[in-house]
């Protein structure tokens, strides 16, 4: 199989750029081609018009566009609808992200994998397309294959619908295989092993894999080649190695300088030795409700029993996989929960115990940015009454115009322009949304910060700047700092100290050289384990 | 990577985005025209449908003698209207407008239930009589010279007739109605029933279900639970039926079924607020505000509620032209409100007696539809609109 | 699952017993209430002969009992079990078997039970017949409507079912009376009623003179169908001529019709219904072309049959009851028509562009495919739900169309009732209602866990 694509060209109307602009590619049988870009660039682009499943208005053009396979050759740029279709899951297969929605809810998942078959090799009888797609289940190492076969996807987790996902797109054992970022969505040891059985089906079938993704572990774990991209267009590609150790584009470069695990930890004061927060046995227990009568019969253990302990002036990062309960932790040490035992000690005072007005004055210390930027700001209220209101209600600042001023000087602090004031949520990026966020989180003046996933769905180069700006800010304004996060290269560079959770517990904790060099637990070495990594 | 600067388009508020969305769409513009168009005849109804006339000049010099005859309501009306003019050109500073608006309205009040007296007694053929007499010199007569109580008595037993039928003696352009009084005539005046009934029923409904409706998305637990019994008691009669028995055991009156169609017609807004308020509560900017240690009143009225009003305002609009239906189902039932001019009591009487009057089905039952579908292509741009401003 | 059922069953008792308590304390806050002198007002009657009534008002109904106690002896005498009553209104003793006593209307001297029994088919018949009716034409243009989007199809069909939710329904109920049920236009439904006089006396099914005429309108109909369904398969340039011209030749026949029409509104006819089947027959949805050319070739068939036909045709029971029908069940249909097509489009477009509809088109899978097998069953399932509350809307909506089309329904019942304040009567017929919009509610839910595997009442 090869596939062949030159000055390949995608526009939408009404946009001002072409989502692609002149992308040339070459991939052969057998080998696996890395895309790799920030969001934007238009690789997932480039893969829907290489599937056909382009939206209507968009217009393609290509100057060679081919693929050659088992039954021939064809000018994918040439083909009418039908013809492309054909080709589609039976030649070429496309897996995509977010495994939770790309099933059919009503339908079992046997059933949407033997389509496949009746589609394109419409003379097999059902028995012998069940028998196929059981065989198929258990190559992409499902557990139990025979009985999944008739189970709604709403009863797999991720990972098993990634791999039911991946067994629909093998079934007809095409020559090609396109991968849009497939385990983005997955915990970083199930991303692990799906990215370990694709290696192998690959060695198995000698289909090419096109794999796209914005994160070069991912890149280092399986590419043969790799192509950056960049609004559109492909700025540097090579073999890995190459690629990896001297980039030569500057931006190649500048996406690989700004991975936290290439950037050595800045110089900073080091974290007093006495307690800011102290959690002991925390434990967050929800209510299961069955029966006629709603009655009480067990609880979901959520968080049970943490301790942990954030130094003064320190960064303790806080790391798990989903599921974990570090957002809970989080949640209840900002009462946004009610702790069901344990208690939060912050100077010298049960903060699981307080109500009323009295959390509420407390509540000016421990301030909280979110993980998801567009969800954080209220679109309705200026930048300005963002962050003058939460000094108001406090008392801080003589009048309004103080209080302005006062946020005047937040919006340097964190790096955007002064006359964001009287501008509105929706005019700004994610990136500056989170610094919105980090000031009006500021706007207290805390001297406690949980930082909640809060670069998890920035791109790298973004995130490089939010880190710093943390670290800047600790180092100024005497801040300590929970950072929670599931990303093990962020804490390397950020963080002090680590804990790691595992079902509401935790497990391990220690300084971060300790605990990501030579960890105890084997959970802990798993998961260090499975993290891919550039180098 | 691309991190653009904030546009110049930074600086319009997300209000005056949305409005401007809505005023793009042509459905909105159709459905404002005509509801303007009601609300300047319900406003102007003495002036444009009176048997009185507008001027006259005789012996005496000038007199108005429709100015006479006018009621409290009407000069409310009118104070509403000038108050709405005012806060319109005042719009950039909404307090300013707001004070201004209230004050014109109150004195409007004031002077119209003190200074307008109408006599209680009115014979309408008055003026024609005096026409007819000689007595003026010139007479200014309103567009429809004809009140929508004038029964014609000095024409005799009219009854029924079709548009134009009894040109050129008299011009009735929409023809009459059962009684002799000409249908234009009550149209016109009927808009103030349509609307007031709309609006007014509406906005009861709107501020106890965004009360109810908040308070259970909000807190949860047994106030949801008690609350969501209470909504699932008012939905289970069929509202029709309710609204029935309010009016035939309590009464025709036209305030009343305001309030009374406001009463059946709030649940549907609590369920929308209620669900609209369970997402807010997980929406980050929200448990910011919590964090910040924010009162409960502001996070309630300055977090959540601006953000979850969009489908409620959504549903209001549909909400209005179903208010304004019942009425009309109920006018047809006989049910109607008393001594007023609705169009439901007047499509009522379309058919009667096996012949098919056209015209009364036809006008008052084409003002119905317009003003219904005016209000749903309303609603359908909000919701057009709202949705593209969330994507 | 059994847990779920059982816990709403219960819960619908609490809600029956609030409603009850909502009108009964309506009825009793009102002025005048419920007394026996509102009850004997409108008859003519010497004071003596008042008194002595409304004597015997008081001691068999209890209207001279305080309100909430009048309100428990309603409860007691629905209640299956309960305390026994006399026939002087008394209290007897306990009794397990006592049975369910709805009592007596005021009004007719009959009991509810009876009123109900004799009322409730009808009104039942009415809304079981729309409910289909409304689906079935609802999810086939919402569907070609979503398929097509952007389409003329699309924006026409969506400003027209705006404009037909817009129309109120005694404005339709009364046009479609005033065109179709008068002698000024076409004389072609009955006014009023369920069932003509002769009606009654019909056998069952309709009846021709001889067999050769039954034969001609079997062959009428057949033909015409076929010819229309074949019509629907052609190529769309074909089809479309077809359509177009066969709407020609109905509307001219519609407007011939007309008893005292001129030329232009048989133009106006023709050109109208050649446009509407014209689209229809351009639709992309098979169902919607082949219902729109099949009826119009039944239609003409049928026609062609009937000019053709030598004796006599008697109607017969069924026939009759259905010609009595039609309009009342449009009148009733079609503002669910409206908001439920629109409902379909919606639901419809957003499946079309979801994650698994794209999934299904990187497998290979055509996209009528991909409609049918994937994106349909997940659009109808916000239809399910939106079931629950067409019930109530349907009871409202008999209660205008059994006025205006004088059908001695539920509906009409309601307003009786109302209006004469008939407490027995207004009381059972609220609980009626209520337990069947709470039934409504439950089926609906149940029927949304069946098609739905993700939804499990644990």
């Amino acid at each position: 199989m090869e596939l062949t694509v030159a000055d390949l060209r995608v526009t939408f109307p009404g946009a001002e750029e072409p989502a692609v602009a002149g992308v040339d590619l070459t991939l052969a049988g057998g080998e696996t081609l890395c895309l790799v870009g920030e969001s934007g660039s238009g690789k997932s682009v480039t893969a829907l018009a290489l599937m056909g499943l382009l939206p209507g208005r968009a217009r393609m053009s290509a100057g060679i566009l081919t693929l050659a396979h088992g039954g021939g050759t064809s000018d994918l740029a040439d083909l009418d609808a039908e013809a492309h279709r054909r080709l589609r899951g039976r030649r070429m297969a496309m897996i995509f992200q977010e495994p939770m929605t790309s099933l059919n809810p009503v339908m079992t998942v046997g059933e949407q994998v033997r389509e496949v078959l009746t589609i394109h090799q419409p003379g097999i009888s059902a028995a012998e397309g069940r028998a196929r797609v059981e065989a198929v289940f258990a190559q992409v190492r499902l557990p139990e294959p025979n009985q999944r076969y008739d189970e709604y996807p709403h009863r797999l987790s991720g990972g098993q619908r990634q791999r039911v996902m991946i067994a629909m797109a093998l079934v007809a054992e095409p020559d090609l295989l396109i991968a849009d970022e497939p385990t983005t969505a997955l915990d970083v040891t199930v991303q692990a092993e799906i990215l370990a059985l694709l290696r192998d089906l690959q060695a198995r079938n000698g289909m090419g894999l096109l794999f796209i993704t914005h994160d070069f572990g991912v890149v280092a774990a399986i590419a043969d080649r790799v192509a950056v991209m960049r609004r559109g267009a492909i700025v540097e590609s090579g073999d890995r190695q190459t690629l990896l150790r001297e980039p030569r584009h500057p931006y190649s470069r500048a996406l690989l300088d700004a991975l936290p695990e290439r950037r050595p930890r800045p110089a900073g004061p080091k974290p007093g030795v006495e307690a800011a927060l102290e959690v002991r046995d925390l434990a967050v227990h929800f209510p299961v409700r069955r029966g006629v009568l709603r009655r009480t019969v067990g609880h979901v253990r959520a968080v049970d029993g943490v301790d942990l302990t954030v130094r003064r002036g320190g960064i303790t990062a806080l790391v798990g996989e989903s599921g974990s309960g570090k957002s809970t932790v989080a949640r209840a040490i900002l009462r946004l929960e009610r702790p069901t035992t344990g208690s939060v000690w912050w100077e010298g005072e049960d903060l699981a115990r307080l109500d009323g007005a009295e959390l509420r004055r407390r509540r000016r210390h421990l301030q909280a940015v979110f993980q998801d930027p567009y969800s954080a700001l209220n679109p309705r209220l200026s930048v300005a009454t963002m962050l003058t209101e939460p000094m108001a209600v406090h008392g801080l600042g003589r009048d309004a115009a103080d209080r302005l001023a006062r946020a005047r000087r937040l919006l340097e602090l964190v790096d955007l322009p002064a006359d964001s004031l009287d501008r509105y949520a929706h005019a700004f990026s994610g990136g500056q949304r989170q610094r919105l966020g980090i000031a009006r989180a500021l706007a207290l003046e805390p001297r406690f910060l949980v930082c909640d996933e809060i670069t998890s769905a920035l791109d790298v180069s973004v995130q490089a700047g939010i880190l710093d700006l943390l670290l800047r800010l600790r180092a100024e304004e005497g801040l300590s700092l929970l950072f929670i996060t599931h990303d093990l290269g962020v804490v390397g560079y950020l963080a002090d100290e680590v804990a790691v959770m595992e079902a509401g517990r935790i497990v391990e904790h220690g300084t971060t050289d300790q605990v990501l060099r030579s960890p105890r637990e084997a959970y802990t070495q798993r998961l260090v384990a499975a993290v891919p990594r550039v180098e | 990577m691309n991190e653009a600067g904030p546009q110049e388009v930074a600086r319009v508020t997300p209000a005056r985005a949305i409005a401007r969305a809505i005023f793009a769409r042509r459905g909105a513009r159709l459905g404002l025209a005509w509801i303007a168009l009601v609300a300047l005849l319900a406003v102007f109804a003495p002036f444009l449908a009176s048997s009185q006339p507008l001027l006259v000049v005789g012996e005496g010099g000038f007199a108005s003698p429709v100015l006479n005859h006018l009621a409290p309501e009407d000069g409310a009306l009118l104070g509403v209207f000038l108050a709405v003019l005012v806060a319109w050109r005042l719009a950039r500073r909404p307090r300013v407008a707001l004070v201004t608006a209230a004050g014109l309205v109150t004195v409007a009040l004031i002077a119209s239930h003190t200074l307008l007296e109408p006599p209680r007694l009115v014979a309408h053929e008055q003026p024609r009589q005096t026409v007819a007499a000689g007595d003026w010199d010139w007479v200014v007569w309103a567009p429809v010279p004809w009140s929508p109580d004038d029964y014609l008595r000095d024409y005799g037993h009219t009854g029924l007739e079709a548009p134009l039928e009894a040109a050129p003696t008299r011009v009735h352009w929409l023809g009459t109605e059962a009684g002799g009084s000409d249908l234009l005539a009550g149209m016109i005046h009927a808009t103030r029933v349509a609307l007031g009934i709309g609006l007014v029923a509406t906005g009861i409904a709107l501020v106890i279900g965004v009360v109810i409706g908040g308070v259970m998305g909000y807190f949860s637990g047994i106030v949801d639970i008690l609350g969501m019994r209470v909504v699932e008691v008012v939905e289970a009669i069929p509202t029709l039926f309710l609204l029935l028995i309010f009016v035939a055991f309590f009464g025709r009156d036209l305030y009343l079924m305001m309030v009374i169609i406001g009463l059946t017609s709030w649940s549907v807004y609590a369920r929308y607020v209620r669900a609209e308020f369970l997402k807010l509560r997980q929406q980050e900017y929200v448990q910011a505000a919590v964090v910040a240690g924010l009162p409960l009143r502001s996070i309630l009225f300055r977090h959540m509620l601006p953000n979850g009003m969009a489908p409620v305002l959504v549903t209001a609009s549909f909400g209005v032209a179903s208010a304004i239906l019942a009425e009309a189902t109920l006018s047809f039932l006989g049910l109607g409100p008393v001594d007023t001019p609705t169009w439901g009591r007047m499509l009522d009487q379309a058919v009667q007696s096996s012949t098919f009057n056209w015209w009364m089905a036809l006008f008052p039952g084409g003002a119905i539809f317009c003003t219904v579908f005016a209000y749903n292509l309303l609603g359908e741009a909000l919701r057009d609109a709202m949705d593209s401003e969330a994507a | 699952m059994h847990a779920y059922i059982l816990r709403r069953l219960l819960l619908m008792v609490p809600t029956l017993f609030g409603i009850t308590v909502v009108v009964f304390a309506i009825m009793v806050a009102a002025p005048g209430g419920v007394s026996p002198e509102t009850l004997t007002a409108g008859q003519n009657l010497d004071p003596e002969a008042r008194k002595a009534l409304e004597a015997y008002y008081n001691r068999r109904y209890g209207l001279d009992d305080p309100a909430p106690v009048q309100y428990l002896r309603w409860l007691n005498s629905i209640a299956p079990v309960g305390f026994t009553v006399a026939a002087d209104g008394s209290l007897g003793a306990f009794s397990w078997t006592k049975g369910m006593d709805l009592g007596s209307s005021f009004r007719y001297g009959r009991p509810v039970a009876d009123l109900i029994a004799e009322r409730l088919p009808i009104t039942l018949l009415l809304n079981a017949l729309s409910i289909p009716l409304v689906y079935l034409v609802a999810v086939t243009v919402g569907l070609q409507a979503a398929r097509e989007r952007g389409s003329a199809f699309d924006t026409g069909s969506g400003l027209a079912l705006l404009a037909l939710w817009s129309v109120p329904t005694m404005l339709a109920g009364v046009l479609f009376i005033g065109f179709f049920a008068s002698d000024q236009y076409w004389q072609w439904f009955p006014t009023a009623g369920t069932l003509s006089r002769e009606g009654a006396a019909m056998t069952f099914l309709p009846h021709w003179g001889t067999a050769l005429d039954a034969l001609k309108v079997l062959a009428g109909a057949g033909l015409g169908v076929a010819a229309g369904l074949g019509a629907a398969r052609l190529s769309r340039p074909w089809r479309v001529g077809i359509g177009a011209v066969a709407g020609l030749l109905l509307g001219g026949a519609w407007g011939a019709a007309l008893p005292d029409g001129g030329w232009t509104s048989l133009a106006a006819l023709a050109a109208a219904l050649a446009a509407l089947l014209g689209g229809a027959a351009s639709a992309s949805v098979p169902a919607l072309r082949g219902v729109a050319l099949g009826g119009a070739g039944l239609l003409a068939g049928l026609i062609v049959a009937a000019a053709v036909m030598e004796a006599a045709f008697v109607r017969g029971y069924l026939l009759d009851r259905a010609w009595h029908l039609v309009l009342p069940v449009l009148t009733l249909s079609y503002g669910g028509i409206a908001f439920l097509a629109k409902l379909t489009r919606s639901s419809v477009l957003e499946n079309l562009h979801s994650d698994y509809a794209r999934t299904a088109r990187a497998k290979g899978l055509p996209e009528s495919d991909v409609l049918w097998r994937h994106v349909f069953r997940n659009s109808l399932l916000p239809l399910v739900t939106v079931a629950a509350t067409l019930l109530p809307a349907l009871l409202s909506g008999s209660v205008i169309v059994e006025s205006i089309f004088s059908i001695e329904g539920m509906g009409k019942l309601a307003v009786e009732a109302v209006t004469g304040r008939d407490r027995e009567l207004v009381l059972s017929i609220t609980l009626i209602s209520g337990l069947l919009t709470l039934a409504g509610y439950l089926l609906a839910d149940l029927l949304y866990a069946v098609v739905d595997p993700r939804v499990s009442y644990e």
